[in-house]
């Protein structure tokens, strides 16, 4: 036996090596007779850097030989021989002999992402022989977006992946939900399976999508079903980038750029403002802005104050990779590092991660190879999220409405810019406070410390049996800190609210988890043409969170920002610890004869700590078949058909996203419990459900049929997928009667369907001499329809939270209907005078035979709000609320199209979502002023209002907004949209300039994200649902704008 | 084969092991089943069942909102509070309905659990089990009356809800409804402990007793119509009487001033619901009392109000001359919005249009002691049953048995006498003098309570105007006789002026209400109005009389000959028969599918 010891220079001594363990291993071969000598260089294309290492293999035989530092071979042949070139990450060519003494090869770089091995579930296989649905995310075009994290760049990717993220804010976290949510009440998000380790709720950010080598979306019933217990919103496979054989490759990449806000919102000019504020309140507006003479014209050409421009800003951005990857046969490594800096276009809010990385793989013997990766992460985000008002219950500390609300001009000498508060216009409702000084003195700081690592042992029993084991330890340390001043809503003492000083709280968790994922896989092929590979294995894992925290007030040294807490009083503390363990047994076996008709079979049973011991255990089975039917003779006149697969598969997945402990019967302590004779209060334990042993594994049973064609050696691939999902036994948060005590519980009830229909088209259009054109389309529509909810229930209502007097219910999902439709009252225009009668001049009363809108009928006059009445009872009440609109699009995807020419590449990608609606709660209040406050600005929009010289129907008057709380159909907007999401331009210097500098690549490239939107929506983006939720979505209030970056980036390879 | 099989192995042994692996026990809460097993844990517990009633759907915030908006004494002024009920423009899905039922239920589930798991150790004391019994069953009592009082008959539970599947249940009938009840309250009286050890924010005797005769008025009255039960309220009525731990505090005022500064009278407040605290530390058990139902303040030294609630002018016209209670509860003043606490200036009468626009009064935060006060607070407790009730139940009861008998007038005139003033009734000029260029002082003989200016034309005095205040409406002073009046100063001479005062006949009930059976139960109703307003007791006093729907509409006639048609006048002209009852919240209909909804709200 050879031993080794690992190092990173192989690749001087490979080729001998190479030959002496050919000569081991291929012992008693027969050497014809008629031998020749052929010799030859390998170069690497482009660039053509002659490559050492190559295995050159004479076809047929055990016989071969590698290249040399040089690339140069030589081999003792057979005449009529054809020799087969290969290394690791290029395609393999062959070359016939015929009669050539000297036989030079280029050899072209594999893209991973077209490469024909799939990876999918504890194996990967040729994509010629997958049965199941599994998109391949394209990670080459996917990284030239300048995003944070792969999870940003993923929307309109992949047919049947919808990406929908909250909003711009840095740092925030995008949804993934695949084939349309499964669940109402918990989580869509599909299962991540990272470099082999299933993570449900993986800190994306900390992955640098630099890093990825591959992702897959495993999407049907099949492909999921081997990780049963939680696949039934679908599994997302990514491999990490690993060192591979060859000298060591260095990788550096940096960019740097900003980013802007493509939209704002048009403001009311001073004058406008004034005229709005006089007719509002004519008293108090004369009293401020009409002394010394001055009237309304003489704010015509007043400057207003620009808030938005003063809270935004270019937001500088950059991003550094770098990375080392090599090793020799038997030892492969790679060691990165990144380095992502983001300052938001919102001032004081930015995003910063710092990763690490370390890969090691290393062959013992022939039979026995292990590995480890270890990856350090730290992300900090910081700053307010916008679209959320934290620490108070004032609608003020959500930043864009003191921004949007604060007066444009102050009407005197005080510098509104300077002043930290408007104290004219603060009430406990509204803390009208400096927009700039505010988010200025904003402290809302997250960091998270991701550390990572995995190691693997893979062991060849026998040449057809492999034991792979696999463990993982991940630490998540989060720690979160508020601070707020007396310069912030939330901590200043012109809050009337304010009763905690300055202020502040910090807050730390820890996530545990270990897990162990071990197979034994049994690959061989019988007969020629009878192909099985087996896999069986078992896995455990186990999680634990604990969290603590306090807060503290009345902080008398302010300068010392959140270290002086310990100074404060401690008014709250939080200290949690729980945790759940999984463990599993699977199986799969896939089956093909002459790789023309396939079969898979899974199985998988699970056994989750989050269920009562009798109701602990799921199993999961699915199975798929294929025909590849390119192979039958039938097809064989068709030349131009390459590629002809039909697919169809059944299986059932699992689901336990429920809180740890759901099924035992819990009591809550609680410090707020009751009084006695004046005592501080006494403490109360109370409890907090009901005991369910009956909780057990929702069920998602998904049929899908598939298609896959391809055309002129595939220069067109064209994919179809249709599915239909049904969900039972929905681990729902159902609502119980109200007279059980309980507000809900956690029970297996429900039934959800999903189906939709997926197409994606991969052309290549142009390919002609050193020009290309690829193009890749894709389009997928779902439509999801709830079956059955609790018991007699025929729908749910969910609200949203924004301003207190709008807490009735905008959303209903009800039976045969979409999740999350909108719901409410219809707009329908303004009352005219038409609709009155005037008894006496100016006076009007509205026709007795016209529905009132909800306010007293007398109150109402010429210009005011009016809704439709649907019953006819002559009263707007809660009896016409409708369902108004959708949520969810009818259809979304994207469109890629990568033109080459040289070394010019140039890449658009364009995104789009149609058919769902957009609520923009943000005209409730800008564009009308429903609540009637003070002296706030509003939308430009809204000059266009209704007044005896402007009879509109497309704003009611001043002071029309009639019944407060009315949710209605008035700001529901078509949040149909068409985005330029990614541009690239990138230029890679000729081999012949950069070899000098021992580079293999050079390229400078611009790429910008979210360049140009074609949309009909009036808020700044139509990308947007600021209370993300399969029950409440497309939902705008306040939403963080999304940015438009432009990058410049520099590539190396050396 | 053989490493093959030792690896089989291997994984047998794990997968053995996977039973215990699975088994993660909780580390972050407790079990029912390791429970309830000391005095401290079964203390604890009974705090949670208490706790119901600082619930925001009860005397936190619901009820306060409701009180009187739902009667005939008081509206919500608020246009935009569209999720209360007193609009009367509600459906089943009004939330504060909901929310009211869901807090009264997680009450009872509370108590029962309680009362399933109070024996758990028998080796407690069983006095202290029983003590916690005696309350657990008295709130599962009160839970379910409220209950009754506002939906009618309702499902009952008598233990802990068990399954999350077999969650229907069908309705009692309102007998069975009260009767659980009654059985529950009776069963609780002798646990219970006695007054003299007992605050007012812990059940007693008495309260228990005084809630019975509460409700064995209501389910005399309508719609239960169970005359018997008038005996058994006299009963529990007059043991609450014939205690001697209670007596009206000799000043109507006292009793709001005592709540708002946290101090308790147990002779008065039998029973408060708790609230304590300004929010400024870990504790949320502060609640709304006078912070929405008091009169209007902006200003933070006296401590803010909204003020949701207006009178009516029924109510502000109930009152007769020298009834105290009428300054207190209706407001002479407004607050003003800056300067020291409880700055104020007076306001002339209103006219009758302006009467709706005048707040209630009663809860007042100026005299809140518990400092800074919390804008959106206060730590006012709730006064959940009063002696002057007890007395006026027992007159109710009584004369229902056997007519206006002088047991039963003696009790409303013991109300009465407390609330009236003992001042200065009325004033005679009986020289106007001469020569006054300016007002004289005016000074009274026997102390110097009274305060008043003269009044001068063409150098006479023609009359007084004495001094506003806040408590008792104007400082007529309280004397045991007649005072002298006497004029100085002013420039002139020789007014002169007599005065008369207040007597306790001008505080009794007069002779024609005690005429008959009708006419006193008749002045009893005007007498609760007077006494218990804005006390979240109008709205089921008028339903158990029968006579909800036209007090209301007596109240939406007044309005429309005060004022015309206000936008308010609504919410008394919607005012229905159905409205005697509130609808099963839809969401209660929906889930429980054995539940039936209320006649009018199908």
């Amino acid at each position: 036996m050879i031993t080794q010891k690992p190092s990173w220079c192989i690749p001087l001594r490979m080729g001998g090596v190479m030959l002496m363990l050919f000569l081991l291993t291929a012992p008693g071969q027969l050497w014809a007779q008629q031998q020749k000598t052929v010799t030859g260089t390998v170069r690497e294309q482009p660039g053509g850097t002659p490559m050492p290492g190559v295995r050159v293999m004479v076809k047929g035989t055990a016989r071969g030989a590698n290249t040399n530092e040089q690339g140069k071979y030589t081999l003792s042949v057979q005449e009529g021989a054809v020799l087969e070139f290969s290394f690791i990450g290029y395609r393999k060519e062959e070359r016939p002999v015929a009669g050539k003494t000297i036989v030079d090869v280029s050899l072209e770089k594999e893209d991973v992402t077209l490469s024909n091995v799939v990876v999918i579930g504890y194996g990967a296989v040729k994509k010629q022989d997958l049965t199941g649905s599994v998109s391949q995310v394209k990670m080459k075009e996917l990284t030239k977006a300048p995003v944070a994290s792969f999870t940003d760049a993923l929307a309109g990717r992949v047919a049947g992946v919808q990406v929908s993220s909250n909003d711009g804010q840095p740092g925030g976290v995008p949804n993934i939900v695949i084939r349309g949510a499964n669940s109402l009440t918990q989580s869509n998000a599909p299962l991540y399976v990272i470099d082999g380790f299933p993570v449900e709720n993986p800190e994306n950010a900390a992955i640098n999508p630099e890093e990825i080598e591959s992702m897959n979306i495993l999407k049907d019933a099949s492909a999921t079903a081997i990780y049963g217990s939680r696949a039934a919103n679908g599994v997302v496979v990514i491999e990490t980038k690993r060192g591979k054989t060859g000298k060591p490759a260095i990788t550096f990449n940096t960019s740097y750029g900003f980013q802007e806000v493509p939209k704002t919102m048009e403001m009311m000019s001073p004058y406008e403002f004034i005229k709005y504020q006089y007719e509002r309140r004519p008293d108090i507006t004369a009293e401020k802005y009409f002394t010394d003479g001055k009237t309304l014209e003489s704010y015509r050409n007043t400057p207003a104050i620009n808030w938005q421009n003063e809270v935004l800003r270019k937001g500088p951005m950059s991003i550094s990779n770098i990375a080392i990857r090599g090793g020799s046969d038997v030892t492969r490594y790679a060691i990165s590092g990144s380095l992502y800096d983001q300052k938001g276009v919102v001032i004081n809010t930015d995003f910063k991660r710092y990763q690490a990385r370390f890969t090691l793989d290393q062959d013992i013997g022939k039979k026995l190879k292990v590995g480890l990766t270890a990856n350090y992460s730290r992300l900090k985000t910081f700053g307010q999220p916008v679209a959320s008002n934290p620490g108070s219950s004032s609608i003020s500390t959500y930043l864009w409405f003191r921004v949007w609300a604060y007066r444009p001009l102050s009407g005197d000498e005080v510098s509104l810019t300077d002043e930290i508060a408007d104290p004219e216009n603060i009430t406990p409702s509204d803390i009208r406070m400096n927009p700039l000084i505010t988010v200025q003195n904003d402290f809302t700081r997250d960091l998270s410390t991701v550390f990572s690592g995995n190691a693997y042992l893979s062991y060849s029993i026998t040449d057809n049996l492999v034991l792979r084991l696999s463990g993982i330890a991940n630490g998540e340390f989060r720690k979160s800190e508020r601070y707020y001043n007396s310069k912030t809503p939330q901590g200043s003492p012109l809050n009337p609210n304010n009763l905690r000083g300055v202020n502040g709280s910090v807050g730390n968790s820890e996530i545990n988890i270990w897990s162990s994922e071990n197979t034994l896989t049994y690959n061989k092929t019988f007969n020629e043409h009878h192909s099985l590979t087996a896999v069986g294995g078992f896995s455990a894992q186990e999680t634990r969170v604990a969290t603590n925290g306090y807060a503290a007030q009345n902080l008398p040294n302010e300068n010392l920002g959140i270290s002086g807490m310990d100074e404060g009083v401690p008014y709250t503390g939080t200290a949690t610890s729980e945790g759940n363990t999984l463990m599993s047994f699977f199986g799969r076996i896939n089956y093909n004869y002459r790789s023309r008709y396939l079969l898979t079979a899974t199985f998988r049973g699970d056994g989750s700590s989050k269920f009562a011991p009798e109701r602990r255990w799921g199993y999961f089975p699915s199975a798929a078949i294929a025909w590849n039917m390119q192979e039958e003779s039938f097809l064989q006149p068709l030349k131009a058909v390459s590629n002809a697969k039909l697919r169809l598969s059944y299986g059932i997945t699992g689901n336990n996203r429920v809180g740890n402990f759901e099924w035992f019967d819990r009591l809550t302590q609680s410090i707020q419990g009751y009084s006695f004779n004046n005592g501080t209060p006494s403490s109360t334990i109370n409890p907090a459900n009901i005991a369910n042993k009956d909780l057990r594994w929702e069920r998602t049973a998904q049929l899908n049929l598939g298609y896959d064609l391809g055309l002129f050696r595939n220069r067109i691939e064209f994919t179809v997928d249709l599915y239909r999902k049904i969900t039972n036994d929905l681990l729902l948060r159902a609502d119980l009667p109200p007279s059980t005590g309980f507000g809900t519980a956690f029970k297996n009830i429900g039934r959800l369907k999903n189906e939709g229909i997926e197409l994606s088209l991969n052309t290549v259009n142009i390919s002609k001499g050193d020009f290309t054109w690829q193009s890749n389309f894709n389009i997928s529509f779902n439509k999801n329809t709830i079956l059955e909810l609790t018991e007699g229930q025929q729908f749910l209502q969910n609200a949203v939270s924004f301003e207190s007097q709008f807490s009735s219910p905008l959303y209903l999902s009800a039976i045969g209907q979409p999740a999350g439709m909108f719901f409410g009252y219809l707009f329908d225009g303004v009352y005219q005078y038409a609709d009155f009668d005037s008894p006496a001049p100016g006076v009007y009363v509205l026709k007795k035979e016209l529905p009132a809108n909800g306010t007293g009928r007398t109150a109402i006059q010429p210009g005011d709000v009016k809704y439709k009445d649907i019953n006819g009872d002559g009263l707007v009440n809660s009896l016409d609320m409708v369902v108004m609109g959708r949520g969810q699009p009818i259809h979304a995807g994207g469109f890629m199209n990568n033109f080459s020419y040289k070394g010019i590449t140039l890449s658009a990608f364009l995104q789009w979502s149609y058919g769902n609606q957009i609520y923009n709660a943000n005209r409730l209040t800008f564009e009308g002023n429903s609540n009637g406050r003070h002296e706030m600005n509003q939308f430009a929009s809204y000059v266009n209002r209704w007044s005896p010289e402007n009879q509109t129907n497309a704003n009611y008057r001043t002071n029309g907004h009639g019944p407060i709380g009315y949710h209605s159909s008035r700001v529901l907007e078509d949040g149909s949209y068409l985005r330029l999401k990614t541009v690239s331009l990138s230029y890679s210097l000729p081999a012949r300039y950069i070899r000098r500098l021992s580079m293999s690549n050079l390229t400078f490239s611009i790429s910008a994200q979210n360049l140009l939107t074609w949309t009909k929506y009036s808020g700044m983006d139509p990308e947007v649902s600021a209370r993300n939720s399969v029950l409440t979505p497309g939902f705008d209030f306040s939403a963080y704008p999304r940015a438009r970056t432009l990058m410049f980036g520099l590539n190396a390879n050396f | 084969m053989k490493k093959l099989c030792s690896l089989l192995a291997i994984i047998a042994v794990t997968a053995g092991a996977c039973k215990d692996f699975l088994d993660v026990k909780p580390s972050d809460f407790l079990s029912s089943s390791n429970y309830y097993t000391t005095p401290a844990e079964l203390e604890t517990a009974l705090t949670g069942v208490y706790n119901i009633l600082s619930h925001s759907a009860l005397y936190r915030g619901g009820v306060v909102y409701l009180n009187g908006f739902e009667g005939d004494e008081a509206y919500i002024n608020r246009s935009t509070l569209i999720n209360y009920p007193f609009t009367f423009d509600y459906t089943a899905t009004n939330p504060t309905i909901e929310n009211f039922w869901f807090a009264c239920y997680t009450g009872i589930n509370r108590a029962n659990t309680l009362l399933q798991n109070v024996d758990k150790n028998t080796a407690l004391d069983q006095a202290l089990r029983d003590k916690v019994r005696g309350q657990a069953l008295f709130l599962r009592g009160y839970y379910l009356f409220l209950l009754a009082q506002n939906f009618g008959g309702v499902p009952i539970f008598v233990a802990p809800t068990a399954s999350v599947e077999s969650t229907d249940a069908k309705r009692a009938t309102l007998k069975e409804t009260y009767d659980q009840v009654l059985a529950d309250m009776e069963k609780a009286e002798p646990l219970v402990e006695e007054v003299t050890i007992a605050k007012s924010s812990r059940v007693n005797k008495s309260a228990v007793r005084g809630l019975l005769a509460r409700v064995c008025l209501n389910m005399a009255g309508q719609p239960l119509n169970d005359q018997s039960k008038y005996e058994a309220a006299r009963k529990w009525a007059k043991m609450v009487i014939d205690d001697g731990s209670h007596s009206l505090n000799p000043s109507y005022a006292d009793i709001f001033i005592k709540i708002a500064r946290d101090e308790y009278d147990i002779r008065e407040c039998i029973w408060e619901a708790e609230f304590w605290g300004n929010g400024m530390d870990a504790y949320s058990m502060a609640g709304n009392n006078a912070r929405i139902n008091g009169p209007a303040s902006s200003n933070p030294n006296t401590g803010t109000c909204p003020a949701y609630i207006n009178i009516t002018g029924k109510f502000y016209n109930a009152f007769e001359a020298g009834d105290l209670r009428k300054p207190w509860s209706i407001p002479n003043f407004k607050y003003l919005a800056t300067g020291p606490r409880g700055a104020k200036t007076y306001e002339a009468p209103p006219t009758p249009t302006n009467v709706y626009l005048v707040n209630t009064g009663k809860y007042r935060r100026e005299y809140e002691t518990l400092t800074p006060q919390n804008i959106n607070s206060s730590p006012q407790n709730w006064p959940l049953l009063r002696f002057a009730d007890v007395l006026l139940m027992y007159a109710e009861a009584v004369n229902a048995i056997s007519g206006p008998t002088a047991e039963a007038v003696g009790a409303v005139n013991l109300v009465r006498r407390r609330a009236w003033s003992k001042g200065i009734k009325a004033v005679t000029i009986t020289s106007g003098g001469a020569g006054y260029t300016s007002a004289p002082t005016v000074s009274f003989s026997a102390g110097s309570d009274a305060q008043a200016t003269a009044v001068i034309a063409a150098g006479k005095v023609t009359g007084i105007t004495f001094a506003p205040d806040a408590v008792v409406g104007a400082l007529t002073g309280s004397y045991t006789s007649a005072p002298a009046i006497t004029f100085s100063g002013g420039g002139g001479s020789g007014a002169a002026a007599t005065a008369a005062i207040y007597t306790e006949a001008d505080a009794d009930v007069p002779a024609a209400a005690t005429a008959t059976k009708e006419s006193f139960l008749q002045f009893i109703q005007q007498e609760r109005l007077r006494e218990l307003n804005t006390e979240g007791l109008r709205k089921h006093d008028l339903i158990r009389w029968g006579i909800f729907v036209p007090a209301m509409h007596e109240v939406a006639n007044m309005i429309q000959q005060d004022v015309g048609a206000p936008s308010y006048l609504q919410r008394f002209l919607s005012v229905a028969e159905r409205h005697n009852l509130w609808p099963i919240p839809a969401k209660e209909m929906t889930l429980n599918r054995q539940m039936v909804q209320n006649p009018g709200w199908e």
